[in-house]
Parts: C-alpha cells; sequence; structure tokens
C-alpha cells in the first residue's frame, strides 16, 4: 500500500470516529443514532430507493465511459466516489423536501454548527491544494479537491433547498390559517 | 382529504400543530401532513392523537 492510500484510510477512520462523536453531541439524548418518526421512516424508505438507483446509474454511466475510452480528467478513485456522493444528494434532497431534515432528537442549533464546520473544513482543503498549485496532480488528473468540491455543492444544495422549502412551508401555512 | 375535524380539535383546545407534535412525540410536519391529507397515519399515532385531544377514533378519524 502506499503511503497515499494509508493516509486517505486513517482519514476516513478518523473520520467516522469524528462523525459519531458529533452525533452524540448533536442528538440531544447523547445516541448516535437519530430517532424519527412513522411518517418520516416511510419517507426515508423511499429516499433510500431513490438513493441506490442514483449510485447505480452514476456508476453504471461511468463504466460505460471507461469502456468507450472517453477520458474524464479526474482520478478513478475520486470517480467512485461520486456515485456515493450522488446517492447522498439524491437521499439529503429527497428528505428536505419531504420534511424530513429534522430528526425527534436532533439539536438544530448543534446542527447547524456542524453543517458550517464541515463546509469550512472543505473550503480549506480546497484552498490549500489550489494556492501551492497541487489542484492536479502528475498525470494532469484532478484528485481529492473534486471531493471536497462536491460536497460543498451537496452541502449547499441542502442548504438552499432546507430555506425555499422552508419559506413554501411558511406561505402555505399562512394560507390555509386564513 | 384534509382532516378539518382533527384541526378544529387541535384549535379547540388551544394547541399549536407544535403542541400536538410534542404530546403525540412526532414531528410538526407530521401533524401539518394530517391535517393537510397527505399522509395517512397508523393507528397507533391515530390513538396518541386521540387521547391528546381527549376524542375517540371515531370523532376524529371516521367519516
Amino acid at each position: 500500500m502506499n503511503a497515499q492510500g494509508f493516509g486517505f484510510i486513517v482519514g476516513l477512520i478518523v473520520g467516522l470516529i469524528l462523525v459519531v462523536i458529533l452525533f452524540k453531541y448533536a442528538n440531544t439524548d447523547k445516541k448516535v443514532k437519530t430517532e424519527y418518526d412513522e411518517r418520516q421512516e416511510k419517507v426515508r424508505g423511499k429516499a433510500y430507493m431513490y438513493a441506490f438507483y442514483t449510485a447505480l446509474i452514476v456508476e453504471a454511466l461511468l463504466s460505460m465511459a471507461s469502456i468507450c475510452g472517453i477520458e474524464i480528467p479526474v482520478k478513478d478513485y475520486v470517480l467512485h466516489f461520486m456515485g456515493i456522493l450522488a446517492g447522498c444528494l439524491t437521499l439529503g434532497s429527497y428528505c428536505v423536501w419531504n420534511n424530513v431534515y429534522w430528526g425527534m432528537n436532533n439539536d438544530r442549533r448543534r446542527y447547524g454548527l456542524i453543517f458550517v464546520i464541515a463546509i469550512i473544513i472543505n473550503i480549506i482543503a480546497i484552498v490549500g491544494p489550489a494556492m501551492s498549485g497541487f489542484l492536479f496532480e502528475e498525470d494532469g488528473k484532478i484528485g481529492l479537491p473534486v471531493l471536497n468540491i462536491a460536497v460543498i455543492v451537496m452541502l449547499s444544495v441542502f442548504g438552499i433547498e432546507y430555506l425555499i422549502k422552508k419559506a413554501i412551508d411558511k406561505k402555505a401555512d399562512n394560507e390555509e390559517e386564513e | 382529504m384534509k382532516n378539518l375535524k382533527l384541526k378544529a380539535a387541535r384549535a379547540g383546545m388551544d394547541l399549536s400543530q407544535d403542541d400536538l407534535a410534542k404530546l403525540c412525540e412526532v414531528s410538526r410536519q407530521t401533524i401539518s401532513s394530517i391535517e393537510k391529507g397527505d399522509y395517512n397515519p397508523t393507528i397507533n399515532l391515530c390513538i396518541k392523537i386521540c387521547k391528546a385531544l381527549n376524542k375517540t377514533l371515531d370523532e376524529l378519524f371516521w367519516e
């Protein structure tokens, strides 16, 4: 295993441990698992289904592109993560649009804070290599920074979608009250 | 189909959707969805809502 691979795996493990700690901190009952009510569970079931299909389609398209000899200027390992991120984007977007953004035991302020920190960390991860000219690897392909950009885009989509949905719901509720 | 009986019973007890949601241990959006007729609750949740609003299943959920 090369140094980059080792670093990547260590980073993933540290990231997972950090996620567990953050979830414990962000849930009011200090549990890692977020609790959902029956409607939310039902919506999430559908969201997981769509997320699975999305990841499947993206992976199939990437495989087809590879078979057809279409060159994508992005490292292979990053491309595979794109399928996972596309699935995550579908899952999150569907949940936000169907009002399943908050679980029963979520501390909204703390989750908001984690959201902002995640965006800042990803921006820092792009700015560093971009300023030192290491955005592209030796073969001219872009590596890890693409993932950071994709994560920022995904989180921004969730944030914007949340604000739009909140405004729509508020308007609908006001109209119903009248 | 909108559940106006539920909405009226909730308003009759001077409860907001958020208050009723807390009493029933569900999200506010779930109560809103039931009132709008977008979500068909399970019998367990119907019973919880009835208990919170001091009504019977017939009064709130039977057409």
